[in-house]
């Protein structure tokens, strides 16, 4: 037995290619399911992953065409938290403006949903960009917010 | 590429239902708002779409939704939702679909409401 227990975390790099995003997804619902949350709160975790995933595929313009997907487990098997990392040109994350409805019907832009729908089912989300690269890092505790729209 | 929603259409005499079974993204969102916008061509004025089988969307796939309730509102006509998933359900209520259609618990009173 070892005196010292392995970290639990995982890392995935898959490429920018559409439905690649359903593996980071995926891998993160089993990883969430080992950690014991209820399947809505792994539904949750999985739509965030596909949109974060997304996000870097259609605005990293990176030129590895690669996304890093990483999965960190808490000591206390209570808390998992994701990094999605692209290595491309990066934006600024105050510029981000809260979508609605009202736009999408009126001015035809239907985009620009998917950070909104992360921070509505993970508890934590912070974003760091720069010129080489944007890691989005989101967190879910077991005993967390259910989501803002309940 | 492998064909990520499989989709199924019931014909009424002014409305359809769809059923949806698997991953609605922007290559299967873009099929479906073929297989919609051939309907409301058709005279189709309502759109009852079966949630039930769907495992997955993203916010692309139901940007698509909106260009097709978008269409349906210029025949002043309705949608309604059945089934979904409660993540997709409340994906539906963040993106504010729920102001211009309507979610349903089954199939009988989705259909029962555009009476």
């Amino acid at each position: 037995m070892n005196l010292r227990e392995a970290k639990k975390e995982a890392e995935l790099v898959i490429p920018m290619i559409s439905n690649w995003e359903l593996v980071a997804a995926e891998t993160a619902a089993v990883v969430a399911a080992l950690v014991g949350f209820p399947q809505k709160q792994i539904d949750e975790i999985r739509l965030s992953v596909v949109e974060a995933c997304i996000n870097a595929f259609e605005h990293s313009a990176s030129d590895d065409n690669k996304v890093y997907v990483k999965y960190i487990v808490s000591e206390q098997m209570d808390r998992l938290c994701i990094l999605i990392t692209d290595h491309g040109k990066g934006f600024r994350p105050e510029t981000l403006r809260t979508p609605n409805i009202e736009d999408s019907i009126r001015c035809g832009r239907k985009r620009g949903w998917g950070i909104e729908l992360i921070r509505n089912f993970m508890d934590e989300v912070n974003i760091k960009s720069c010129g080489h690269g944007t890691t989005i890092m989101m967190t879910k505790s077991k005993v967390g917010k259910e989501g803002t729209d309940a | 590429m492998i064909d990520t929603l499989n989709v199924t259409v019931e014909r009424a005499d002014e409305y359809a239902v769809i059923s949806l079974e698997g991953y609605l993204n922007q290559n299967s969102g873009e099929k479906l708002a073929q297989v919609c916008h051939q309907l409301i061509d058709e005279g189709i004025r309502h759109l009852a779409f079966d949630f039930e089988k769907v495992a997955m969307v993203n916010s692309i796939g139901i940007a698509i939704l909106i260009e097709i309730i978008e269409r349906l509102r210029e025949f002043n006509g309705k949608i309604h939702f059945y089934k979904p998933r409660d993540v997709i359900a409340r994906t539906f209520r963040i993106m504010g679909l729920t102001q211009f259609s309507t979610i349903f618990p089954d199939r009988e009173s989705a259909i029962e409401a555009f009476k």
